[in-house]
């Protein structure tokens, strides 16, 4: 297995965590949704990978699939593979998942609030996970989840241990969260919208700690956001999503400098930017399609100005501008004839 | 030889030193132990067809601002002049008539609008109740087609709409009764990029058609920018500098409004940003700092900001306020 991979990586370096074909579909009750329809992206150690794109469009349940957390039902991965280090997780039974879970990948979710626990000490929360995962006994824990409060910057951390999330405010809490996801020193890093639901001045103080953090520790972060001004801080790679796909993927530099796909240009234009002086802004025509009744072919064909007749029947398959860049649109296809 | 000063212009909302304090109760005879500050002293003039910008953190008290405005809750002191007329000084009828002027739109459009009332109900209400002699259902209509919402839509209910659309429906509601003046509270926080782009291009349309004022209230600092004539920077309950929305990267002077501004990620990877990093957090309304409330964070704070608040006071041109006792010193360390 571990040959197999080899061959179809690139062959500067073994993947960290490889996404391939993964598709989850959720059955309503008024059809099959495909919340993350065969995507595909890697992120190596010491890297940043940001997801971006807009509510729906499948960048958490990508995640969620990554680490098993689909609610089933309605939800099932029904297809692909999540290789890390070699291992499909998928494959793996739910023990052997725990052993993965919170240990070597660990998550940061969006709401700080409600994902910590309110009648549990701070200070617990993180011992807990270092008492399952690394065999602490629950007095070195505690001592150790001290430690990573001070790390994450939470002054007086020995006081701080013993209150609620309640009472702190919630930049403290996103503090907690992310030294609770960092306490086993994972590998992989998933950060949920880690700062969407804080000011810009807190922002800036964690996404400066999560930088910090990776640099000291190597670790790899798939950083879940719809903020293009966060992806241009702190993002090496960039998988660009719409409709459960992903559309378009490349360096930061690609996607910036490059961008190909119709929909990241548009993304790209209707974002404010501050330096710059315009009287209307950019607008993408028509709105995001019902995740029940895509449309055939591109999911984005409806909206797009550069619509060709064989983007509302066929699926884009990817083109290829370098080996880190790439972007589903037929525009790029010369096979668009046949 | 010709003057540079402008016309000479009345404002159509002028704020003058705006409190409000909650009382914080405790105990068995929920007797009042302290105050939270919310608003401790705001003040600034709206003019016609122009939007002023509200920014500042969570917490700041922006939004009591608008709701005090607006009366949803009491002011403890001030005056709320809706031309010439103080809002808080009215009741009853004379409060009622002068509310058809001043509208607000409000953050979240999911919990904003009755579910169980129709698009056209939602937006003739107050149009029914401020214009009865009007025919409801035609305005109605005339107001749905400005904010690009389809006839068809009049009958159907709020949850059948996205979010954007929804915001148009508040949007159209506002407007409704010809205000002077909408506060817009958040308008488009809870959407997604290129429906925000959307929205705001249609309140900045219907501004230059109808010349609305707009209050806007918000914590994102492009958008501010972008929608703009000048910016009002609140924190911890009070505004410390109000400037030229055109010279946010060159012309502020407050400590907080240039970490503010400096914490705004690039919109271009490499981009070198100077970022200055503030300690810390907003501290508590509750136990807020004695003198200038921002010296706990500010690197530039000494004695006199402990001992003394700085009043907002003219700052380097005819459109600028500030609020720090050591803006002429900052300013002159930044040019060395």
């Amino acid at each position: 297995m571990e040959k197999n991979i080899q061959k179809n990586a690139p062959k500067n370096a073994s993947p960290l965590l490889e996404i391939r074909d993964l598709e989850t579909w959720f059955y309503t009750e008024d059809g099959v949704v495909r919340g993350c329809d065969r995507v595909s992206y890697r992120v190596d150690k010491g890297e940043t990978l940001a997801v971006v794109g807009e509510s729906g469009s499948g960048k958490s349940v990508t995640a969620m699939s990554v680490l098993g957390l689909i609610p089933d039902p309605p939800g099932r991965v029904v297809g692909g593979q999540v290789l890390f280090k070699g291992r499909n997780l998928l494959d793996m039974d739910s023990k052997e998942m725990q052993q993965i879970r919170g240990n070597r990948i660990s998550m940061i979710f969006q709401e700080p609030m409600t994902s910590l626990n309110p009648v549990m000490t701070v200070g617990r929360q993180i011992a807990e996970s270092l008492v399952l995962h690394q065999g602490y006994s629950g007095k070195e824990a505690m001592v150790k989840a001290k430690e990573m409060l001070a790390m994450v910057g939470i002054p007086d951390p020995d006081a701080r241990a013993g209150e609620y999330p309640y009472q702190l405010s919630g930049g403290m809490r996103q503090r907690v969260m992310i030294a609770i996801a960092l306490a086993c020193r994972p590998e992989v890093l998933i950060a949920d919208e880690p700062t969407s639901a804080l000011d810009v001045t807190i922002q800036a103080q964690i996404l400066g700690l999560m930088k910090r953090l990776q640099q000291e520790m190597g670790m790899a972060i798939i950083l879940i956001t719809h903020d293009m001004g966060v992806v241009a801080e702190t993002a090496d790679k960039v998988a660009v999503m719409y409709c459960g796909r992903v559309v378009e993927y490349g360096t930061a530099e690609d996607i910036f400098h490059d961008p190909r796909h119709p929909y990241l240009e548009g993304l790209r234009r209707s974002v404010l930017d501050i330096d710059a002086d315009v009287e209307e802004l950019y607008m993408i025509r028509g709105s995001v399609p019902d995740p029940l009744d895509l449309p055939r072919g591109c999911s984005f064909a409806p909206r797009c100005a550069h619509a060709m007749e064989i983007c509302e029947q066929k699926t884009p398959p990817a083109a290829y501008f370098s080996h880190t860049h790439h972007a589903c649109c037929w525009l790029y296809r010369e096979d668009h004839e046949d | 030889m010709k003057t540079d000063n402008p016309p000479v212009r009345s404002p159509i909302l002028s704020v003058r030193d705006l409190k409000v304090h909650f009382p914080v109760k405790q105990g068995v005879f929920k007797k009042t132990v302290g105050h939270v500050k919310a608003v401790d002293g705001v003040g600034f003039d709206l003019y016609p067809g122009q939007t002023l910008g509200l920014v500042g953190e969570s917490g700041c008290g922006k939004t009591t601002v608008a709701r005090a405005l607006v009366r949803l809750v009491r002011a403890r002191s001030g005056s709320v002049r809706l031309n010439g007329d103080d809002l808080l000084a009215l009741s009853g009828k004379a409060l009622r008539e002068r509310r058809r002027h001043i509208q607000m739109i409000f953050q979240d459009p999911f919990s904003s609008l009755d579910p169980r009332m129709t698009v056209g109900q939602i937006i003739g209400e107050a149009v029914a109740f401020h214009r009865p002699d009007a025919d409801v259902q035609a305005l109605v209509l005339t107001y749905m087609e400005m904010t690009g919402l389809r006839p068809e839509v009049y009958n159907r209910y709020p949850h059948e709409f996205s979010g954007g659309q929804r915001q148009r429906i508040g949007i159209a509601r506002a407007l409704a009764t010809e205000p002077g003046v909408v506060i817009a509270d958040e308008p488009v926080s809870a959407l997604d990029v290129s429906v925000q782009a959307k929205v705001l291009n249609l309140m900045k349309q219907l501004q230059k058609d109808l010349g609305i004022a707009y209050l806007f209230i918000t914590h994102d600092l492009s958008v501010v920018k972008h929608v703009s004539d000048r910016i009002a920077v609140m924190y911890l309950g009070s505004v410390v500098e109000v400037f030229d929305a055109g010279k946010i990267r060159s012309g502020t002077v407050h400590p907080y409004t240039r970490a503010l501004i400096s914490s705004i990620p690039a919109q271009m990877p490499g981009t070198p940003t100077e970022k200055i990093q503030l300690q810390g957090e907003i501290p508590s309304p509750l136990h807020a700092p004695s003198g200038c409330k921002f010296r706990t964070r500010c690197p530039y704070a000494s004695g006199r900001c402990r001992n003394e608040r700085p009043g907002l006071g003219p700052g380097t041109g005819p459109d600028h306020w500030v609020a720090c006792h050591h803006w002429k010193i900052i300013c002159e360390k930044e040019r060395e």
